[in-house]
């Protein structure tokens, strides 16, 4: 799948083929496309703890449940919890080095061992670590950039998946999660049961609205060959609502026994 | 009071509006008979299994709006749990009912889920 497919297809999945796993490899791909995001003095922003739902005890998995999230980890084969790691700055000096060892952090845009050795530490990496709100902002766009790379490989190795806030105090114990690693999200995966167009590309305001040229006041203004080419390729596809996803859910809210 | 009574009371014309089955005479007695079964275990009335699950304290409704009790939902869910538990049929047939109930409370405002008949 080009990557303008795979951010068009990329949905909310609610509705997972439950009896159907996830297969390992496709988890190791969705992992290393997380570990590739860009991601500041490459540092290690996000940790991960995969789980397959069979595996979890009912009564542990029943801890995760939330009003929201209650239904989708029945569904759900396989949950991905994502943490943010506090600690991201420790060893940044060690790997900033290695950047300027590898002539990836240059002189010519300042960087050198003495700059990492001797200034680095009160100048940066003490103003965030000094800073909780510096620190879990930095952690949570830095994790937010590798979850979302994760998504889009979901998507690519034909999964659906979704982002869900989770309750973690039960599970932290019994899984070993430190206290140093903060709750992001759950990412429920698996096969859609339903569509994978989940009912339409969801609505979104008009790029003229939240984007803008040269100042704050100037809209952007889309080119509409440019918008025909991207429908062609797939990242802007038919918009919701479809006309069947009524009847849509309502198979699957039958075959489920759910409310509608 | 009888499934007719039932199906005027305000709360569960609002369900059968929101969830469009207000047209359909079958599926309206159908769930209005399950609702005053839930209600008639539960010792309640349609408006108070909605009541049961927000907050009572005045301070709680500001510009129209009303929290979710937590304790609230959670104990009427347990209470949906225990009377589909005990109703007689297939375990699908038991957790749709259950379920049914959980949409009169969502179509009443109050998010809750249930689980699916696997």
């Amino acid at each position: 799948m080009e990557l303008k497919q795979a951010i068009g297809s990329r949905r909310t999945i609610r509705f997972f083929k439950p009896w159907r796993p996830v297969e390992k490899a496709k988890i190791q791909v969705i992992l290393e496309a997380a570990n590739r995001s860009s991601r500041s003095m490459n540092a290690d922003y996000v940790k991960a703890i995969v789980v397959n739902r069979d595996e979890l005890s009912p009564e542990l998995r029943d801890t995760l449940r939330n009003p929201t999230t209650s239904l989708s980890l029945d569904l759900a084969p396989t949950y991905i919890m994502w943490f943010i790691n506090l600690n991201y700055p420790d060893g940044t000096k060690e790997r900033l080095k290695e950047l300027v060892d590898h002539d990836i952090q240059v002189a010519s845009q300042g960087w050198s061992h003495a700059y990492v050795d001797e200034t680095i530490q009160r100048t940066v990496i003490e103003k965030i670590t000094g800073d909780e709100s510096r620190l879990q902002w930095m952690g949570a766009i830095e994790s937010g950039q590798a979850i979302a790379q994760a998504m889009l490989a979901a998507v690519d190795e034909g999964l659906g998946c979704a982002l869900h806030n989770f309750a973690d105090a039960g599970i932290r114990e019994p899984l070993g999660v430190p206290d140093h690693w903060r709750r992001a999200w759950i990412m429920l995966l698996g096969y859609p049961l339903e569509e994978p167009e989940a009912g339409g590309q969801r609505p979104r305001r008009p790029l003229s609205e939240n984007f803008f040229w040269g100042d704050a006041h100037t809209p952007f203004e889309d080119d509409p060959e440019v918008t025909e080419q991207l429908k062609q390729d797939g990242m802007i596809q038919t918009p919701s609502p479809l006309p069947w996803r009524r009847d849509e859910m309502r198979a699957i809210n039958r075959m489920l026994g759910l409310a509608d | 009071m009888d499934a007719e009574q039932v199906k005027l009371e305000p709360t569960v014309r609002r369900w059968a509006s929101s969830a469009r089955f207000d047209d359909d005479p079958r599926e309206l007695n159908a769930r209005a008979e399950l609702l005053l079964a839930f209600c008639e275990f539960a010792n309640t009335a349609p408006a108070a299994i909605i009541e049961g699950c927000l907050l009572a304290d005045a301070d709680a409704a500001v510009g129209g709006q009303r929290e979710i009790s937590i304790r609230g939902r959670r104990e009427m869910n347990d209470q949906i749990e225990a009377w589909s538990d005990q109703l007689v049929g297939t375990e699908f047939m038991r957790i749709t009912a259950g379920n049914t109930i959980r949409g009169f409370l969502v179509h009443n405002g109050i998010l809750i889920q249930g689980h699916p008949a696997l």
